[in-house]
């Protein structure tokens, strides 16, 4: 399967620790939304299809393409050979001839950007957010910070407060995604130390799961925010800076 | 007085839009709100409204447990005030 006639719409973004990011550009664009739709298996067409707006219905195309593209790429598998299966929880996971690869990904889009984050082992989570000012900053910071996070909030306006509020919640929403159970874990019952929105990387551990490290680290620009959280083995942790 | 699918549809293009549009005409008890492309920021904020709208606990979590919009339909058909 060939992109050449739209060029590739995805480009390295970082390299985060042993993960690598890529990022998808979700603009409006014909030739590439035709493109995509070729690179999908049957299932992924019908989910396509189910999409009731062309705005998510293309940033769905768009991003599982550039998933496939990059994983035959990295796997060195045929796109016919790659199918995606997901967890109880919803999680996606990549399968070649119907056994898992030895590579984890996570996928997150919003607006015109997607991310995608890869890495050979240990769980990974990935969020975009375009940064939108928002009516409910307050009654949403209630339901998904903690108290020290909303103090945090309290105390920045302006643009500075949209700011912080994306990067807060960028940042967990990477940690529930690569814990992997969604929202049936609940988010105000952890805290974003400040050390990690303050600055860029960190070592974090869920309270309720000390025994499990994360590599948590901001990624966003100014055209977003945006986090990545990759699960640590006993043996990385005396090699992060 | 208007189903309580009349209500979240109102409710719904009251509070929520993707690229600009509203969607309460396309909310289908078959689909999930991801389906119709909201963010979690967008399905978090929208329970808060549910929960005041129809004085039901409906934190994140119980929402984490809804497999469409028919779910969310038969739980406030059965917690509804």
């Amino acid at each position: 399967m060939s992109t050449s006639a739209a060029r590739c719409w995805w480009s390295s973004f970082r390299e985060v620790g042993s993960a690598t990011v890529i990022h998808v550009d979700l603009t409006p664009h014909a030739s590439r939304e035709a493109s995509s739709a070729l690179w999908l298996n049957e299932e992924e067409r019908v989910r396509w299809r189910h999409y009731p707006l062309p705005g998510p219905r293309r940033r769905f195309a768009l991003c599982r393409a550039a998933l496939r593209a990059v994983l035959c790429s990295r796997i060195g598998c045929s796109n016919e050979r790659l199918s995606f299966g997901s967890s109880s929880y919803g999680k996606p996971f990549a399968l070649v001839d119907e056994a898992p690869p030895a590579i984890r990904f996570n996928l997150s889009h919003s607006g015109k950007h997607g991310l995608i984050a890869f890495a050979p082992h240990g769980r990974l989570g990935v969020d975009v957010e375009e940064r939108i000012a928002r009516r409910d900053f307050d009654e949403l910071g209630e339901a998904v910070f903690g108290p020290h996070e909303q103090s945090a909030l309290a105390c920045v306006r302006g643009c500075d407060r949209v700011q912080l509020f994306f990067r807060l919640w960028t940042i967990k929403e990477a940690l529930i995604k690569a814990l992997g159970m969604g929202f049936s874990f609940d988010v105000s019952r952890f805290e974003v130390p400040p050390v990690l929105y303050q600055g860029r990387m960190s070592i974090f551990c869920f309270p309720q799961l000390p025994e499990v490290h994360w590599r948590v680290e901001y990624i966003g620009n100014e055209e977003f925010s945006a986090a990545i959280a990759h699960e640590l083995f006993p043996s990385q942790l005396g090699d992060q800076s | 007085m208007a189903s309580i699918e009349e209500r979240l549809k109102q409710l719904a293009d009251e509070n929520l839009e993707v690229d600009g549009q509203p969607i309460g005409k396309l909310l289908d008890p078959s689909k999930s709100l991801f389906d119709l492309g909201l963010s979690s920021l967008d399905i978090v904020a929208f329970g808060k409204v549910i929960a005041q709208e129809f004085n039901v606990p409906l934190t994140p979590e119980k929402g984490a447990e809804m497999r469409n919009i028919g779910d969310l339909i038969a739980y406030l058909e059965a917690n509804a005030a």
